[in-house]
């Protein structure tokens, strides 16, 4: 299911958060959505999920614009602290199971043995790594034809983020999801993104396929994000 | 149906501590008086007072265990990430805090009804058909404390209906109340209208509203207070529920953002 946003705007207060952005997504592509904190990652993912509207313009998933009850078509994994005290981790995957009609449990369960996460344990006992963890089990526990990350990785150590990144290919499926991921880590993503996009200060300032990049101008996509956020900066500065 | 179940279990386990918490101090506020009363050798002086007072209370109960449950829901607003309608999710909190209203409600009355079986002698009691006499009563206050309720969400959404504005963010409480003060001012100066008030008080039914007590020599008299209550008011105050319901639904689905 494609995502497209047309001469999409959003403003708090005098401050754009994202500036007539235009963008489509492609069905079964992985796209990485880079910059800076502030950038606005956030808010394009919240705008797609319907969880924040936009000032002008429009968002659509598939063909429908986006309202709230998106959320059935949009698997949304957030940066926030989206847990509810008292709750067990069974207790979270079987509310999300009773909301969410494409939601597998089966899945789940697979994802939670391999998230190694206990289904009796209270979700205020874990870490801020596990919590993600079981973020991530939620978000990928879904059929959803469009998935979107916010931070997967914030919090997470090093060797865990390796063992997600895996799980993310093995349980997505290529042919009929579109995933979006924000982020700021650029190096753990890499080797999963088939296009790169990077937003500074509400402005998408740059688009790259990854191969492309890599192939034709050798590039690694920290070094092009770096490269383009730089070239940015220079040209804001005067 | 399996979503509502999902959202009645969940919208439990948020809030179960607080009804816990409620009727520990229900117990402990009539444990109090019965206390007092056996080391005074003085039976029936504080706990039957207490008995009508904490069920009279009880109006303030739902609005409140909404508003924690909205307080709680309203840090990060992602219960809006749900596929579900905001009317669904809503009667979720609704109808759990009614249950709860009516568990603690039905505690009251019981230890009520204990102590009039233990002291029949003491109790001269003006009604004859006591059950619905306190059923009515019951479901009166649910219902009054279900239109607060309904206004304190509407407070609510249109609270964080304001957070998107980064200007008005630091204000929002002062929005509310002079909100406030404005539809209290239209509702007074409405009441004051004679034709209205003609119109609304027209056709009446008697219900039980309250009770009083009167202590004299003979013992304590109940009194459940009847009244006529006017059916096109109740019509009119059904009218103000539901808009308020339908309104705090839209502004949680088009004006509430995460």
């Amino acid at each position: 299911m494609a995502v497209k946003l047309s001469n999409v705007s959003k403003k708090y207060g005098k401050e754009f958060s994202l500036k007539n952005v235009s963008l489509t997504f492609e069905t079964g592509k992985i796209y990485g959505l880079l910059g800076p904190n502030g950038s606005g990652k956030s808010t394009t993912l919240k705008m797609i999920a319907g969880l924040v509207y936009p000032n002008s313009g429009k968002v659509e998933v598939g063909n429908e614009e986006v309202s709230r009850k998106i959320s059935k078509n949009v698997a949304y994994l957030t940066e926030l602290d989206m847990f509810y005290p008292g709750f067990t981790v069974a207790n979270m995957v079987d509310y999300y199971a009773t909301q969410f009609t494409d939601f597998d449990s089966v899945k789940a369960e697979e994802l939670l043995k391999e998230m190694k996460l206990e289904r009796e344990k209270k979700i205020k006992q874990l870490s801020k790594g596990t919590r993600g963890r079981l973020k991530l089990v939620l978000a990928l526990s879904r059929n959803a034809p469009v998935l979107l990350l916010d931070e997967p990785f914030s919090g997470l150590d090093p060797m865990v983020r390796d063992s997600i990144v895996k799980s993310l290919l093995s349980y997505i499926n290529f042919d009929l999801q579109t995933m979006i991921i924000a982020t700021h880590e650029i190096d753990e993503i890499e080797p999963l993104l088939d296009e790169a996009i990077v937003i500074f200060h509400g402005n998408i300032i740059g688009q790259k396929n990854v191969e492309e990049l890599r192939e034709e101008e050798g590039l690694s996509v920290l070094d092009w994000f770096k490269d383009t956020a730089k070239n940015m900066e220079a040209k804001m500065n005067g | 149906m399996l979503a509502f179940q999902g959202l009645l279990k969940k919208d439990f386990h948020i809030s179960k501590n607080w009804f816990f918490l409620w009727i520990g101090f229900l117990a402990l506020f009539l444990i109090l008086p019965f206390a007092l009363e056996v080391y005074f050798h003085q039976p029936l002086s504080f706990l039957p007072i207490a008995v009508i007072m904490l069920l009279g209370f009880h109006v303030f109960f739902l609005p409140g265990m909404l508003l924690s449950m909205l307080r709680l829901e309203g840090k990060t607003q992602l219960w809006l990430y749900n596929p579900q309608n905001s009317k669904l999710l809503i009667l979720s909190k609704i109808v759990i805090s009614i249950a709860y209203q009516l568990i603690a409600q039905l505690f009251i009355t019981c230890v009520g009804l204990v102590i009039y079986l233990f002291f029949k002698d003491l109790f001269i009691l003006d009604k004859a058909d006591l059950f619905i006499e306190l059923t009515t009563l019951n479901a009166g206050l649910v219902l009054i404390s279900l239109y607060f309720s309904l206004w304190c969400f509407f407070y609510w959404t249109v609270y964080h209906s304001l957070g998107k504005y980064p200007k008005m963010k630091n204000w929002r409480w002062l929005f509310v109340f002079v909100l406030f003060i404005l539809l209290s001012l239209i509702s007074s100066f409405l009441e004051s209208i004679d034709v209205l008030q003609d119109i609304l008080t027209k056709w009446k039914i008697p219900v039980i509203m309250g009770a009083s007590f009167k202590y004299s020599h003979a013992g304590y008299t109940l009194g459940l207070n009847t009244m006529n209550l006017p059916v096109l008011t109740l019509v009119l105050y059904v009218a103000i529920s539901v808009g308020l319901f339908v309104i705090s639904c839209l502004l949680l689905d088009r004006k509430v953002e995460v």
